[in-house]
């Protein structure tokens, strides 16, 4: 026996063995395998979801810009139409139609000297 | 005979372990040949075929960048002269096409094809084998979405762009063009020629993946290298001047049916606000010139014997140097001698003791010849030197020309005698103009500019400032030489140019076209040029009529013309009389 047991008081109450914070678990090693492959699963679905779903976000965008593009296009056709609309040739060419006059010679104020007398 | 049926099969294979062994080989020779295919296609043929799988699944787009525009600036505000619209090309796929009549007949009426136009376009259709055709450029969206609405197989569009002018037949010789070669863009003449580095700004180029629609996929790779957009240019030009004095002009040109006609407006400090030249080009139609030579702008182009539109820059000289003033005298005699040659003045007439004022009323030759002798030839050609002639005016217009004022450089003085009334020397109506506006401003030469303010593309502006060239002449000389001008309006051959209750200063030259065979043909060049008010000058203009038909003196063809626009440019910026 070891020295240690002489030492010891003897006692009926069992010895028991010192608390440990965590119990001992039984690792399961098969439920980590569906675990992990239900995590795979998981994560490659969502992946093709998340990719399928950023294509035809790709596309969707695609067809938003088209649209920028179009409609783009449609203001600066407008605009340019205006431009043609303002151009001193139609404006001639409208000029009855509009009911525009010539314009006549200014009339100028020409300053009179004044004389006051005290 | 047990032992040999034993070893039977060790011995001799049976009829399925041949079987199977043929197939073996088989698939190992088969096998094999599959290796070196696979071999040759993607080791040795790995550069071919990897070009031919980009092209099908890679984009290479060169971006192109947007051309910048030409504006005037109208009270602060931006108003475009030249700009760019998005058209389409129509083009046809032959190898897709089954009923070639089925497609001419339908795009006929949209496009407006003419009979020979659809009937070349029905035998390119029909070439099975073609794969490209184009069939129409600078097809409007309405057009293109009238096509796209029929559904056609075999018929694509493609964007692009061209330059817009909204103001039609105002200034082609200003804008110049945009000429296309090979698929570039490339300015030419005026403006866009002088500009076209700048105008045309870095084309960008894309590299992405396509799918299998063709379009692109946008989470694919792209690398995107952005073009670069050109930059805009402001004109000085005002469109309300440049509008009505085209318009005039050409009734002139019409009229007595000239050879060509030319107007020129500038502040006196340089910058110009009107020019305009006929026969004049539709820019958006340049193709359709008659003549090659009509693409050239005659203000800066065309150097020309003035006449006697350059007595003033001779009498500039006299009266700066102190050698004349207004009311120096001389007799004229009607002639001159200079060695064996005669020189007289345009009526062949003797005026008696004239005045230098009445040389340029009158615009007698024999009078500019007194004050040039009296300057003396150097002195005269440093003169002419310093108000700019004989070198470009450096205005920012494609292809000036300098003039030629060699005949000054000769010996002998019958030469600068001649050129001091305008005969043997040539100058470009720009440098004239610019001439008159030294006079117009206190003596100070300014350079003639054309281009205000250049916008980049991060908005930043680089503005041009009226530069001074140098002082010519003394300021009371200037205004001695103006107020002499004056009188040619007032009292001269000029008196159709005046304007009631202004004064104008003005000039008149009508000069004998030099013949093929030396001497001078028939034909005339008229030219009219002043500036006013002379209190506060605000414009000089210049009127050029080559050639006009049933009118002996520029005093009578362009007198009235000066008068319309002058009155004109005083009632537009409302400038009141100076009595």
């Amino acid at each position: 026996m070891s020295k240690f047991f002489h030492l010891s008081k003897k006692t009926n109450q069992r010895i028991r063995p010192s608390r440990k914070f965590f119990p001992a678990m039984k690792i399961d090693v098969q439920k980590i395998n569906i675990c992990l492959a239900v995590l795979i699963a998981v994560c490659g679905v969502s992946y093709l979801v998340q990719i399928n779903s950023l294509a035809t976000r790709g596309y969707q965008i695609k067809e938003l810009e088209n649209k920028i593009t179009d409609l783009n296009q449609e203001k600066a056709d407008l605009e340019l139409q205006t431009l043609s609309l303002q151009s001193m040739g139609t404006v001639q060419e409208k000029v009855s139609q509009l009911g525009l006059v010539a314009a006549g010679e200014p009339a100028y104020l020409m300053p009179t000297p004044v004389a006051l007398a005290r | 005979m047990a032992i040999l049926l034993r070893q039977k099969p060790d011995v001799l294979p049976s009829v399925f372990e041949k079987r199977l062994l043929i197939l073996v080989g088989f698939i190992f020779v088969f096998g094999l040949i599959i290796i070196l295919r696979l071999f040759s296609l993607q080791v040795l043929q790995n550069s071919f075929y990897l070009a031919l799988a980009s092209d099908k699944q890679e984009v290479y787009k060169n971006l192109f960048p947007v051309r910048g525009s030409i504006y005037t600036n109208e009270q602060g505000e931006l108003y475009p002269l030249v700009t760019n619209r998005d058209y389409y090309l129509v083009f046809a796929e032959p190898v897709k096409i089954e009923s070639p009549k089925k497609i001419v007949d339908s795009i006929t009426p949209i496009l407006d094809l003419k009979e020979e136009e659809w009937k070349d376009l029905l035998g390119r259709l029909a070439k099975t084998n073609d794969p490209y055709e184009p069939i129409k450029h600078k097809v409007t969206k309405q057009q293109m979405e009238q096509i796209k609405a029929l559904n056609l197989t075999g018929i694509g569009f493609s964007p692009e762009s061209y330059r817009f002018y909204p103001e039609t037949g105002i200034g082609g010789h200003i804008f110049g063009f945009v000429s296309v070669e090979n698929d570039k863009r490339i300015g030419q003449y005026g403006l866009e020629g002088y500009f076209n580095k700048e105008l045309s700004g870095k084309s960008g180029l894309l590299k992405s993946v396509k799918d299998a629609l063709g379009s692109l996929i946008t989470i694919g790779p792209r690398s995107v290298q952005k073009a670069e957009n050109g930059v805009d240019l402001v004109t000085t030009i005002d469109r309300h001047v440049q509008f009505t004095a085209c318009q005039k002009l050409k009734h002139f040109y019409e009229y007595f049916k000239a050879e060509s006609a030319t107007v020129i407006i500038m502040e006196p400090r340089g910058a110009i606000l009107a020019m305009c030249n006929f026969p004049d080009f539709d820019p958006d139609n340049y193709n359709a010139v008659e003549d090659i030579n009509y693409l050239n702008n005659p203000a800066i182009f065309s150097d020309y014997e003035p006449g006697s539109v350059f007595k003033p820059i001779t009498m500039a000289a006299a009266l700066d140097t102190g050698k004349v003033s207004p009311d120096t005298t001389y007799e004229d005699t009607g002639e001159v001698k200079v060695g064996p040659f005669k020189i007289r003045n345009f009526d062949n007439k003797a005026h008696g003791v004239k005045t230098m004022t009445e040389v340029l009323e009158e615009s007698l030759n024999t009078g500019a010849m007194f004050a040039a002798e009296k300057v003396g030839k150097e002195t005269l050609r440093k003169y002419v030197n310093d108000f700019g002639f004989g070198k470009n005016t450096g205005i920012t217009l494609d292809k000036e020309v300098p003039g030629d004022i060699s005949q000054l450089d000769k010996k002998g003085d019958v030469y600068y005698l001649t050129a001091s009334f305008g005969q043997g020397i040539t100058i470009t109506p720009l440098q004239l103009v610019a001439a008159y506006g030294a006079m117009a401003n206190n003596g100070i030469l300014s350079k003639p500019y054309i281009v205000s303010e250049i916008i980049k593309l991060d908005g930043t502006k680089e503005v041009i400032q009226p530069q001074t060239i140098r002082q010519v002449m003394a300021p009371k000389s200037a205004a001695l030489l103006t107020g002499m001008l004056v009188s040619v309006t007032e009292k001269g051959y000029d008196k159709k140019a005046k304007v009631a209750g202004y004064y104008l200063a003005a000039k008149t030259g009508t000069a004998q076209v030099a013949g093929k065979n030396g001497g001078y043909s028939g034909k005339t060049i008229h030219t009219f040029i002043g500036y006013g008010p002379v209190s506060k000058p605000k414009f000089v203009m210049l009127l050029k009529l080559n050639n006009p038909q049933g009118i002996g003196f520029a005093s009578d063809s362009l007198g009235p013309l000066f008068r319309q626009i002058a009155e004109f440019l005083l009632n537009y910026y409302q400038i009141p009389p100076d009595y």
